[in-house]
């Protein structure tokens, strides 16, 4: 499945057709693209679960909701991206009310299943959180980030011994070691083996729509915090004071941002940040505010991501909208 | 958030927050900042003005301290303090400000804001020593009271040059 596009899976795949969404580590209606056919997709499974820690607008289409651990009662494993840092996390506390961890809940469900079909799931029926984790350890771990057990962590996280800058060792990573001119790689997986112009995706809107990240949260996470939301109470979109002035808005109006995908209403700030055939605003999700930039963000693939990730990217900078005065 | 993050203050109640320059003095929008909080001021008015000597000065580096347990909650400091600085607290129904984590200082580890900047634009300096030519005590948007001395200096931002394509 192309996970760029649940919505669209979810809507057509019949061989077989998705009847049980289990949803875990992700809010799919807030961070998926094409909030709308989301909406329309969530009818179709005859049950979705989510295995979550908050009230999440993924957790409000759920028909039952799996209180998750947070990372004060679980040992876990932190390994994250853009980044070369290790570090283990220690439970801290022990699982409040009826919490289980993503592992747990997934061995009581191997068990379930195994009593009404022996042999249906093949993942354990008993894990112990602690152990599952040091079995993600091995040598070829411990040799990347020079340790010589997990529980060197403890003392504090270790760092891969990788070097961030490509070509450090007047090596690339291409198979040839050289700079590829004329990539084979590129062409076994359907692109051009020589650089081709593409003409761009076409307006289909007057402005174009940029909706990246905040400097205060990751994706939907920490922006619903109450103490993290006295600095960041609410979204705004920015427009340039020209597109404004066309469009009869004022710094503060309250807007709508919208294009076939749908729309958003929230308020506008005027600034030459943005170039005037641009609207911003930031991906979030915020505490009892219906807010979602993917409400008009379509799942449209762009034409790389394939061979790193399974599936093509989608094209975020190629969105486009327009703007008028509530 | 720094702050937030370690003391965790009732909602609502802020001792340090981030105030957007405005565009008279700074030409772009959410580019530039003041990070404020109490400014532990060499005449401080709250200390002043506190009936109940809530407020003291510490001798060694000026930190201004505030006693919330001997607090009654007058709001006489909140009202007279030119900056902003102590804020009220509706629970414990006392005032309080930024203590400029003095515990933290005398454990010798920074305040967590000065902790917490990732682009070091709040450093502990000693006035009596700090020294340099494009600090100022009172920068544009940043109230003048002399009387009351605030142990600050800012760095003020360099103009951006603006290179832009004609629309």
């Amino acid at each position: 499945m192309n996970i760029n596009k649940t919505a669209e899976m979810l809507l057509t795949a019949d061989a077989p057709p998705i009847r049980v969404l289990w949803i875990s580590c992700k809010n799919v209606l807030s961070q998926d693209f094409d909030r709308p056919k989301m909406l329309e997709a969530f009818k179709k499974p005859e049950i979705i679960v989510s295995v979550e820690q908050f009230f999440t607008q993924t957790v409000e289409l759920s028909d039952i909701v799996l209180p998750v651990t947070t990372l004060f009662e679980e040992y876990t494993i932190n390994a994250s991206y853009w980044h070369y840092w290790l570090s283990v996390n220690e439970q801290a506390i022990k699982p409040m009310y009826e919490a289980k961890s993503n592992i747990e809940i997934a061995a009581a469900l191997s068990a379930r299943m195994n009593k009404l079909k022996p042999g249906s799931c093949t993942f354990p029926t008993e894990v112990d959180p602690r152990q599952w984790m040091i079995r993600e350890f091995n040598q070829d771990i411990y040799d990347l980030f020079g340790i010589d057990s997990w529980e060197d962590l403890k003392n504090g996280p270790a760092k891969a011994k990788m070097h961030p800058a490509s070509w450090h060792d007047l090596e690339f990573g291409t198979p040839s070691k050289k700079y590829e001119f004329r990539p084979d790689l590129c062409a076994e997986h359907g692109h051009q083996a020589l650089p081709e112009f593409k003409e761009a995706r076409k307006p289909y809107d007057k402005l174009r729509l940029l909706t990246p990240h905040t400097k205060f949260g990751i994706h939907s996470q920490f922006i619903n915090i109450d103490w993290m939301a006295e600095f960041n109470k609410k979204p705004y979109c920015y427009l340039h004071p020209g597109a404004a002035r066309e469009r009869g808005i004022s710094d503060g109006d309250q807007v709508r941002v919208f294009n076939k995908v749908g729309e958003v209403e929230l308020e506008v700030k005027l600034t030459e940040n943005v170039p005037a055939d641009v609207v911003m605003m930031y991906e979030a999700w915020f505490k009892n505010n219906s807010y979602n930039c993917q409400s008009v963000v379509d799942d449209t693939s762009s034409d790389m991501g394939k061979y790193k990730t399974g599936a093509p990217g989608v094209a975020i900078h190629d969105q486009f909208a327009d703007v008028a005065k509530v | 958030m720094a702050c937030k993050n370690q003391y965790h203050q009732e909602n609502g109640v802020i001792w340090r927050d981030v105030y957007e320059l405005k565009e008279e003095i700074y030409p772009h929008r959410e580019r530039a900042f003041y990070s404020l909080a109490c400014n532990h001021c060499e005449n401080p008015t709250c200390l002043n003005v506190c009936p109940v000597v809530a407020y003291y000065k510490r001798d060694a580096d000026g930190v201004v301290v505030h006693e919330q347990d001997k607090c009654i909650g007058c709001g006489n400091c909140i009202r007279s303090c030119p900056y902003g600085a102590p804020r009220y607290n509706p629970v414990l129904k006392r005032a309080e400000k930024c203590s400029f984590c003095w515990q933290r200082l005398d454990d010798g580890r920074k305040p967590a804001c000065v902790l917490g900047c990732p682009t070091d634009a709040l450093q502990i300096v000693d006035l009596a020593e700090f020294d340099e030519a494009n600090a100022v005590q009172y920068p544009a948007g940043f109230p003048r009271y002399p009387a009351l001395n605030p142990s600050v200096s800012f760095r003020l931002p360099a103009m951006p040059k603006m290179i832009r394509r004609k629309l």
